[in-house]
Order: structure tokens, then sequence, then C-alpha cells
């Protein structure tokens, strides 16, 4: 199929063009190699250039300090490349967190329930929110990105509301160690948890009926159907699982911070869609997976570890990272696919 | 097939917009019975300042949406001129307008550039731009918030015309009665629907879709720094969030207002009915004391019906 | 036309491949002034690659074009615009939510622009006017939105495009292109058509493809005729008839063992496999018929006779508002939710559109082959095993001889005869006992044809009852063992097609048109 973008003109090409042309080509052919290989080696070179400013970037301590900060990201971002792949959006990752955290909070400080119990209120809490979003877009036919934007400010508008507008302080040093013990040796469980998590998922996303589903859907929903496949269910549990996954994100913020604040999932949300695409997902469905999204996930989080480290100044590093962010899309964006880029 | 669905369309078309003026009417008589205050000279004045702020921005939001893009900057924009202003204005009093509201087409401008020529989607790279230029904000004020101490600046945006109109009004209605022209009687304005409705029959018919690209992005940066360039200098200051909320409110307003969050149709003349209906919502709420957190569900709610009853929907298995 | 007329516009071995597999090769095109031509062909002959090659939509890979006597090498629909040739489209080129007027203008706006960049629009509705009332199209007020108007209206709006911009061109004579103008209008609206195209030929020559003979006939001076991607003749319009025009189109020699006849099987007391009764809807009137296990029972029709509509009817394609009922194996297929039992109950569906409807072009061949049988290529866990998958592609890679580099590769690359194989594979793989084929050796090169075939002879053979729904006149007469003629929404014609005394195609024909 030819991609009009890079095709080369017939009469008189002047150099630039032809320049371009060439780069365009090389690019093309060589795509799937840069899409696997770019992030990986953005990876590397990042860490280096961090190593190099300060030794202390590779200290243990630090590394573990990685995988405690890196960790919710990671779940959520996992979470939201399900949705991602059957070509769908998830806006409300953020707010679901938020939700979750604040809500834990309150149970456990108002309601004194067991860390059990608020592990399976937070997961249960994300799956609900899942389950909204996902009737809005099946039962309403709303499309996702509006559905979710909706859902995003409402369950906002419940965080504000359960947490009375403040922070929500509680004690449970049983919900502490889940996030920042130890089971094994001096890893953070966070990371474990995440990395479990990212494991079974991404083995979900390659090899289950559920995962196949998904590609199927993202790269041709007509098909996908025509197949005998169940789009509806496959798009609801998709929803449901993103929430659920945001769910146990948002009780590991609130277990590590043991506090409950309003604002505390919004970031997630750029950061996630990025580190998704960034891992080479395409962001119109079908193609990537969720085990990719670890390398985007690796990479913001380095580059937030690094420039902290580096003692780079916290307004600087947001600009920095938004536009990194930015940088980093350009290059791995498998654009062959997006016949236009909305 | 074609003719079936753009007829329905027509009528639904009118039948939404009764339906908006409809609720935007009990709306008004709610309030105005729940809460006397409601219809006081200092009331009105307040939401004349929130909606003339809020339409200036949704303006801008217009064009992108109806060529079928996203800006998720204006709110980032809004907060970076606003701030801007006050940092220019005791040394470069009047002047310190201009530029910072030049410095907003700057934005926009560059976020058109990197849609277009870098193809990646206009989700992303306005996410990404509203990230880089909220800490760009935080930076310039060190995390403050920051006073407008120039009297003519000041004296610019609290003024009013005959001590009747304030100049708020006044400029957003010139730039709204401005806006309208484009959007009709310019190609800009005719084109960019044209590649929200059909980006391939546009380019085939010889559209240059990137130009308009670009320049829609540069006009929505342009009015985001307007915006927020009148909020701080109408309120005397800035603070670093200022105008966040333009983001998510001036998607609202163009949806609520009848054009169709794909593109390809609408126009803006119909953003003021959405830009209203939002600010007297939100202004309601307030004067009935809501919690903030209420109005922000509201505000949820009041999206997911604007949509609802706006959208031709898919088959729920098309639905992306 | 006086004296020795000359050509207006030529093109000389024109040729276009795609994928590396040629389109249309060789192709010599001569227009008149004041001419109207016809371009004839089968689905897939290249006639509507051909028209897009003279409006500069594609470049041609070898040959030349010349316009008015100098070399012709348009490299954009737009510069094809403005040297005089416009295309009236089947989708049509214009926005519907912008009114006439600017649709005719659009990009041209400049020209009507002052400084400012605010566009002179009664100049532009004056100019519109002017020429809808030289066109005799008063009925069109360029002030209101294109989307108000019928979809013929909306034709007669295109081309009077052609001739605005052709004015403003200052050419004196374009061309204009049409692609299938009454494929989607009525008796009335045809008329119309015709009768402007007569009118308009004194100020521009048309060129026109239809899939419906007669109009060739009616209305053209002279008629190309394509056939695989070549010029196999020229007619004049006076001289030929239907029929005729028909034969060069489809007539070849048909090849008894092509179509492997001798293996068509009798079937004597076979079982019903699936059974329709009654079928109504969607332009589809009181179709009934059965399919016996191991019978190949064949569609045929002109386009939009409802084929096609029946055979989406039958597997659930849409929520087809019908009435009447489908019976598989005894069970009647429930209204909602038809696709999903019609696949529970063992049928398949090999769509038109296999990029968009039959594969997923992202994912491999072996992925699309399981995708209806995942099950299948489980283990007990309920996760999908590579290996087993592998093992299942390979044996229809094998059995099917799909071309390409393995199992793992994406179905994106491969030709469309070899995707089409995955295709058929996919139901394969899930032992189907009812497959329902809409147009599947469309774009599939004649090799990849023969293997399709020799497969459905193989299903037969298994007791698989196959539903063929096809535009190609020698498939549906060599594979079928009974035919069934369609003609506006209803059974014109039902006939055995027994090996050794197959029907002509003459006789299918007159049921057709």
């Amino acid at each position: 199929m030819s991609n009009t973008w890079y095709e080369p003109q017939t009469t008189g090409s002047r150099s630039g063009v032809e320049v371009k042309v060439q780069i365009a080509q090389f690019y093309n052919r060589h795509r799937p190699i840069i899409n696997a290989i770019g992030p990986f080696l953005l990876l590397m070179a990042m860490v280096a250039v961090f190593a190099l400013i300060n030794p202390r970037f590779l200290s243990w301590i630090n590394l573990f300090n990685l995988m405690r900060q890196s960790s919710i990201l990671l779940i959520v971002s996992t979470g939201i490349t399900f949705v991602i792949l059957m070509g769908a959006l998830d806006l409300s990752v953020g707010a679901i967190v938020t939700l979750v955290a604040i809500s834990s909070a309150v149970l456990i400080r108002d309601f004194d329930v067991g860390a059990v119990g608020i592990a399976v209120a937070a997961a249960g809490i994300g799956a609900l929110c899942g389950l909204a979003n996902a009737a809005l877009v099946l039962r309403l036919r709303l499309p996702s990105f509006v559905a979710t934007l909706g859902t995003m400010t409402i369950l906002g508008g419940v965080s504000t509301w359960i947490s009375g507008g403040g922070n929500v302080f509680f004690q449970s040093p049983n919900l502490t160690w889940i996030a920042s013990g130890s089971v094994i040796g001096r890893i953070p469980n966070s990371g474990v948890l995440a990395l479990l998590i990212f494991v079974v998922a991404s083995f979900v996303g390659a090899r289950s009926h559920f995962g196949r589903a998904l590609f199927a859907i993202g790269g041709g929903g007509l098909t996908a159907r025509l197949s005998g496949i169940d789009v509806l269910r496959t798009k609801a549990v998709a929803f449901v699982v993103s929430g659920m996954l945001c769910g146990v994100a948002g009780l590991l913020l609130v277990a590590r911070t043991s506090t409950g604040t309003s604002r505390i999932g919004d970031d997630l949300l750029l950061q996630a869609i990025a580190a998704v695409v960034m891992g080479g997902t395409a962001l119109s469905g079908g193609s990537g997976g969720v085990h990719r999204t670890l390398t985007g996930v690796l990479v913001i989080a380095v580059l937030q570890n690094g420039l902290n480290i580096a003692g780079v100044h916290t307004y600087l590093q947001i600009m920095v990272t938004g536009f990194i962010v930015v940088l980093s899309v350009t290059i791995t964006l498998d654009r062959s696919r997006l016949a236009f880029i909305k | 097939m074609l003719e079936v669905s753009l007829v329905g369309r027509r009528d639904s078309e009118l039948w939404r917009r009764a339906i908006t003026i409809f609720v935007f009417t009990i709306a008004i008589i709610s309030f105005g019975v729940a809460a006397p205050s409601f219809f006081t000279i200092a009331n009105i004045r307040a939401i004349e300042l929130s909606s003339s702020v809020l339409l200036i921005a949704s303006i801008g939001a217009t064009f992108v949406i109806l060529m079928g893009s996203i800006d998720l900057s204006i709110g980032a924009v809004a907060s970076f001129c606003g701030m801007l202003v006050a940092r220019l204005a005791p040394d470069l009093g009047l002047w310190s307008v201009p530029i910072a509201c030049l410095v907003g087409l700057v934005f926009g401008a560059i976020n058109g550039l990197v849609y277009v020529y870098l193809r990646i989607p206009s989700i992303l790279v306005t996410l990404g731009a509203a990230t880089t230029i909220s800490g760009a904000v935080l930076f310039i004020s060190d995390g403050r918030s920051l006073s407008v101490s120039n009297a003519a600046v000041i004296d610019m945006a609290q003024g009013a015309l005959a001590n009747m109109v304030p100049n708020a009004v006044l400029v957003s209605t010139v730039i709204y009665g401005v806006a309208i022209l484009v959007g009709d009687r310019t190609r800009f304005g005719r084109m960019t629907l044209a590649i929200g409705s059909d980006e391939q029959v546009a380019a085939l018919i010889g559209v240059k879709v990137n130009t308009i690209k670009i320049q829609a992005f540069a006009l929505s940066g342009l009015l985001a720094g307007i915006a927020g360039v009148l909020l701080a200098a109408r309120l005397g200051s800035a603070t670093v969030t200022m105008g966040s909320y333009m983001t998510l409110d001036t998607i609202t307003a163009v949806v609520v207002g009848g054009t169709a969050i794909t593109g390809g149709f609408g126009n803006v003349r119909l953003t003021i009915i959405g830009v209203l209906f939002i600010t007297i919502l939100s202004d309601g709420m307030n004067i009935l004391a809501l919690p903030p957190y209420l109005q922000t569900i509201v505000q949820g709610t009041v999206i997911l019906l604007a949509v609802l009853l706006n959208t031709n929907r898919a088959s729920a298995e098309d639905v992306k | 036309m006086s004296g020795v007329p000359t050509p207006i516009y030529t093109m000389r071995n024109g040729s276009k491949r795609f994928n590396g597999i040629s389109v249309v090769e060789g192709i010599d095109l001569d227009v008149f002034p004041n001419e109207i031509v016809g371009i004839a062909g089968e689905n897939g002959a290249g006639k509507s690659t051909t028209l897009k090659m003279i409006a500069g939509i594609h470049t041609p890979d070898a040959g030349s074009m010349r316009l008015c006597g100098k070399s012709f090498r348009p490299t954009s629909y737009t510069k094809a615009v403005e040297a005089g040739i416009s295309m009236v489209f089947q989708e049509q080129a214009l926005i519907p939510s912008l009114t006439v007027y600017e649709n005719i203008f659009l990009s041209l706006e400049a020209n009507f622009a002052n400084p400012i960049g605010i566009v002179d629009r009664r100049a532009m509705m004056a100019v519109s006017e002017r020429h809808f009332k030289d066109l005799g199209l008063d009925f069109i007020d360029p002030c209101r939105r294109t989307g108000d108007y019928a979809f013929h209206d909306r034709q007669m709006i295109e081309i009077a495009k052609a001739f605005v911009l052709a004015e403003y061109f200052h050419i004196d004579h374009p061309i204009i292109l049409l692609d299938e103008p009454t494929a989607a209008i009525g008796e009335r609206e045809i008329r119309i058509l015709f009768d402007s195209i007569r009118r308009y030929r004194r100020r521009a020559s048309f060129v026109l493809i239809t899939h419906r003979l007669a109009e060739y006939v009616e209305l053209c001076d002279r008629i190309y005729v394509f056939k695989d991607g070549r010029n196999v003749g020229e007619f004049a319009g006076e001289q030929i008839s239907e029929q005729s025009l028909h034969r060069v189109m489809v007539g070849r020699t048909r090849d008894d063992e092509y179509f492997m006849e001798k293996r068509q099987l009798k079937l004597v007391g076979a079982p019903i496999a699936i059974s329709v009764k009654g079928l109504s809807g969607h332009n589809v009137q009181n179709v009934s018929f059965e399919v016996r296990k191991g019978e190949i029972l064949g569609i045929g029709g002109l386009v939009g006779c409802g084929k096609e509509a029946v055979a989406k009817a039958i597997v659930g394609f849409e929520p087809f508002p019908s009435n009447g009922t489908i019976e598989v194996g005894g069970e009647a297929l429930p209204l909602r939710g038809r696709g999903k039992a019609a696949i529970v109950r063992g049928m398949g569906f090999v769509p038109k559109e296999r990029k968009t409807e039959g594969i997923v072009p992202y994912m491999s061949v072996q992925a699309n082959m399981s995708l209806a049988s995942l099950p299948l290529v489980s283990r007990l866990s309920g996760f999908i095993s590579g290996s087993r998958e592998r093992i299942l592609a390979e044996k229809y890679i094998n059995r099917l001889r799909v071309r390409c580099k393995g199992p793992t590769q994406l179905c994106q690359f491969l030709s469309g005869g070899n995707q089409q194989k995955v295709v058929i594979a996919k139901w394969l793989a899930r032992k189907v006992q009812v497959l329902v084929l809409d147009n599947p050796t469309r774009g599939v090169d004649v090799g990849a044809k023969q293997e399709i075939y020799g497969v459905l002879r193989d299903l037969a053979e298994e007791g698989v009852a196959i539903l063929l729904v096809t535009d190609d006149l020698p498939e549906l007469i060599g594979m079928s063992n009974r035919i069934l003629v369609m003609r506006e929404g209803e059974i014109q014609f039902v006939c055995n097609a027994p090996a050794e005394n197959k029907p002509t195609e003459q006789e299918l024909v007159q049921h057709m048109v």
C-alpha cells in the first residue's frame, strides 16, 4: 500500500525533496527495527548521560527508588495499553487512581478496614469505574475519547467530595509494608508487584484469546466481528481491566505516602499514554503489545529520576519531560497506518 | 444513504438547538428563583467576565475541533500568557499585552508545526505542550502568584465603554464577530470545515491542508493567550493554574453549542451558546453555594449529555 | 466534427501496476471533441484505474498522454483540473456541510478574495448562477447547503463544477469523466442525466463508465472494451448491441479444466445443508432456495441486483431487517445475533472486501488463520500456543499453497490471491459445513484463482455446502451445480448446470438485464 506522504515526485525533483525522500525511504525500510530498538537505545543513552552527570544515579538505593517511583506508572500504563490496543482511549485513568487512593484513605481512617479488605475495595472500585466507561462507550455509543473525558471529570469531582477538599491522613503499617516493605532482599514490594502484574498482563496480551481479540478489533473491527469474536464483551473487559489496574495503582500510591490527596493522579494520564506510544504500540490500535510498554515507562521514570538526581530545577524538569516525551513519540510512532493524523 | 443521514442530521440539529436553548432558559429562571442575588449587577458583571474570557478561548478551540483535531494546551497557554503579562507589565507597561498575546500565537504555531510535520496526533502534541508550558509557567513565576501592577494595563481590562459596557465584553464581542466572519466568509473558515468533513476529498480538490492546520492551531494559541491576558489583567493578578480550567471548558462549550467533536459539522456561531450555558451553569451553582466537587460532577455530566444529544452515533462495534 | 478530426486527448500504451501486479497494460485511447466515449469491461478490467490515470490521480508507470496535442503529465488531480479534465466521482468529491458555490470554488477562492482574505461571495454566487442557468439547472440555488440536495442533483453540481472551472482556467472544451454515475440513482434521474449529457456535449467531451450495458449502447458515440487490463476492442455506439458488447467483454474460451467441472458432484439424495425461505428486506424480495451438502450453488446477476445482500443476510453481516427464515442443519438462525449463531452452526463467510472484512492486515498469517478457531490452537490452560498455531498455519499454507515468507509474515504483505486463501483457511480450520463466498476471486490473479477453485471442489467433495455469489460469469457457470439469476431483488431464473450441459452466458445474461 503506497504511503502517499513519501511518494516521490515524477516531475523534476529539487534536491531538498530528494533528500527528504531518501530519508523517508531509509526510515520506511528499517521502521520495524527502529520501532523495536529505538526506545531501548534512547533509554540506554539517557542512563549513560545521567550516570555521567551523577554516579549516584546507578547506586542501589537510587535504583530501588526508581523501581518504587515507576511501579505505579507501570501498572497504569499496562492497563491503558489494553484499551489502546483495541483502538480506543481511556482518559480517566488518572482520575480513577485518585479516586481509589482517596477512597482507600478514607476507608482506613474512618472505617478501619484491614489491608486485605482495602486491596479488594481498591480493585473493585477501579473495576466499577471501568464498567462505567464500558457502559458509556458500548451502550450509549459515545466515542471513548468523550466518554472517558466525562468520567474523568465526574470522578474528579467525586474524589474531591470524598476527601472533603483536603488531604486524608491515615496510619496503616500493613499497607505501608505492601508498598515500601521488601519481601525479596531489599527490592521494594511495589516494584515486585508492578513487575508481576506487567508480566502476567504481557502474557495475557500476547497469548490469551482476549488479547488476540484486542489486536483483531484494533486492526480490523469488522473482520473481528465477522470471524466470530465477541467485540462488545472484549471491549467491555478491556475497560474494566484498565480500571481495575488503576485501582491497584491507586492503592499502591496511597500506601506509599499514607495520604490521600485530591490531585494525586493527574500527571499519570499523559505519562501513561506517552509510555505506551513510546513503547511502540500504535495509538490507532492493532499493533504493538503490552510487553512493549515497559520500555516507555522506563524512559519516563529514568528521565524523571535522572533529572532529579542531576539536581535540575523542578520547573525545568516538567518542561523537559513534556519535550522529551513528544520527541520520543516522534521517533517511535508508526505512521504508516495513520491515514489521517487527527 | 448519505442523503438520509444528512437530512436526519438537519432535523436533529434543530432539535438539539431547541433543547439546549430550552434547558438554558429553564436554568436561568430556576437560578433566578432559587437565588435572587443571581440577577444583581455584580453577578451579571461576573458572568460577563467569565463568559468573555471563555468565549475568546473557545473560539480558538472551535476551529481546531471543526478540523477534526483537538487542542489540550489551551489552559496552559492561557496561564502562561496571563503570568507573562504580570511579569512584563511593570517594565513594559501596555506593550506587555500584545507581546504576551503573540507568545500565545507562537505556542500555537509550534503545536501546529509539530502536528503537521512530525505527524503526531494532536492529542499527544497538545498534551505534551500543555505539560511543557505549565512547567514554563512555574519557571517564569517561580511558583508564586504575581500581581499585575501596571495601571494602564488594569485600566484597559477593567475599564468600560461609556461606563456601561465593560471592555472585556467589548473585546470578546469583537473577536466573536470577526470569528463569525472568518468562519463563514474566508477560505480559512470553509477549509477547516472541509478538512474535518472529509480530509481526503479536501486534499484531492487542492485544499492546502497543512497550511490550514498550522493556521488553526496558531489561531487557537493566539486566542488562548488573549484570554489569559484578559483574565489576569481583569483580576489584577495571575496565578500558576488560573487558566487550566479552560482546557476542559472550551471543549465542553464547543460541544454543547452543537459542533461535532469529530469535526466537519458546526460553526463558530454556535459556540456562544455553549459558553453562556457553561458560564451561567457554574455561576448559578456558585450562587447556590454548591460545593466545588458537585460542580465538577455536574460539568462532567453535561459533557456526556451534550455529546449524547449531538452525535450521530455509530454502531457500538465501530465506536472507538 | 468536420474534416479529419484530431483527438483532444490521447493515451498511448498506458500501463499501471499496483504492488507489482499489472492492473492495466498497453492502453491506447482517444477522446475527440464533442464526443461521448464509453469504457466497458467487467469488474477488475481496469476501467476505473484508466479513468484515474486520465484525471491525474494515478501516475502511469508507462506510456504517454497528450492533451490538445501537447504532452500531458499531471502530477495531481488539481493539475488535471487546471488543464481541463474533471471527474465526477462515485463517492462524490463534495463537502456536504458547505454551500454549493463554496464547493464549486473550494481551493480557488484565492481569486475571489480581497487582500484581507474575505472572499467575494456575491461574485462566486453570480458566476455559479450563470453557469447553472446555461446548463439548464436553474433549480439549483448556489447558496443552499450542498448536503440538502439529493444525490442526483449533487451529480449535476459536480458536472456544473467542471464547466465553471473550465471557464475559469480558460479551457474551451473540458473533458468530463464519469465514474459509474448511474450506480446509485433511479430511472427518472438517469433520463435527466443522459439528456443533460447529450445537451452538454456541444461544449465538452465525456468519458463514461457504467455497469449497465444498455447505457453504453444508448449514450455513447464510441465504446472501448477492456478485458483483463487491456483494450480489446473499439466500437461505434450505433453499431453494437448489448449482447455483442457483453460477449466481447466476457467471452473467453472457457477451459473445462479451469473450473474442474469433471469434479462436479452429482448429488443424489444429499441432505439439505441450508434452506432459505421468503427472504425479504433491503431491496430483496421473497428469495427462497436450498443448498445441499456437497453442492455449489451459484448466484449471479448485475451489480445491485441483490445477490450480495442475500449473502450478507444469511451470514448476519449487519442487522438485516428481513422477513423469512434461514435454516442451517434444520434449525432456524435467529435474527439478532445471527452472525454469531451462523458461525457456531458451522457457517463461514468469505467477504468481498478482504482487506477490511476478511483479514486483519497487521496480524500475521497464522494469527489470521486461527482467528475463528482459537480454542483449537490453545493449550489446556486456555492460552494460545504459538507452536500449535504455527503447525495449523503451515498445514493450510501447504494445502492452499499460500505464497508467503512464513506463518509469521504480516498479512498486509501478501498478494490479493494469497490473502484470500488465508481467509478461506480461517474457515477451513473451523471445519465449516457451509461456506458463503462473495466474489472470492475478485482482484485475484489467474493462477491463484484456479487454486481457489480446486479448494472449493475439495470442500464440496468433503460434503461442505457452498454458496457462491459472483459477478464473474464463467466462474458462475463453471463452478456451480445449480445457478440462480437475480434481478432487482428477485430470483428471475433457476437452472441446473451439470458438467455435461452447462448453460451459456447468453442464456443467463438475458435474465440479468
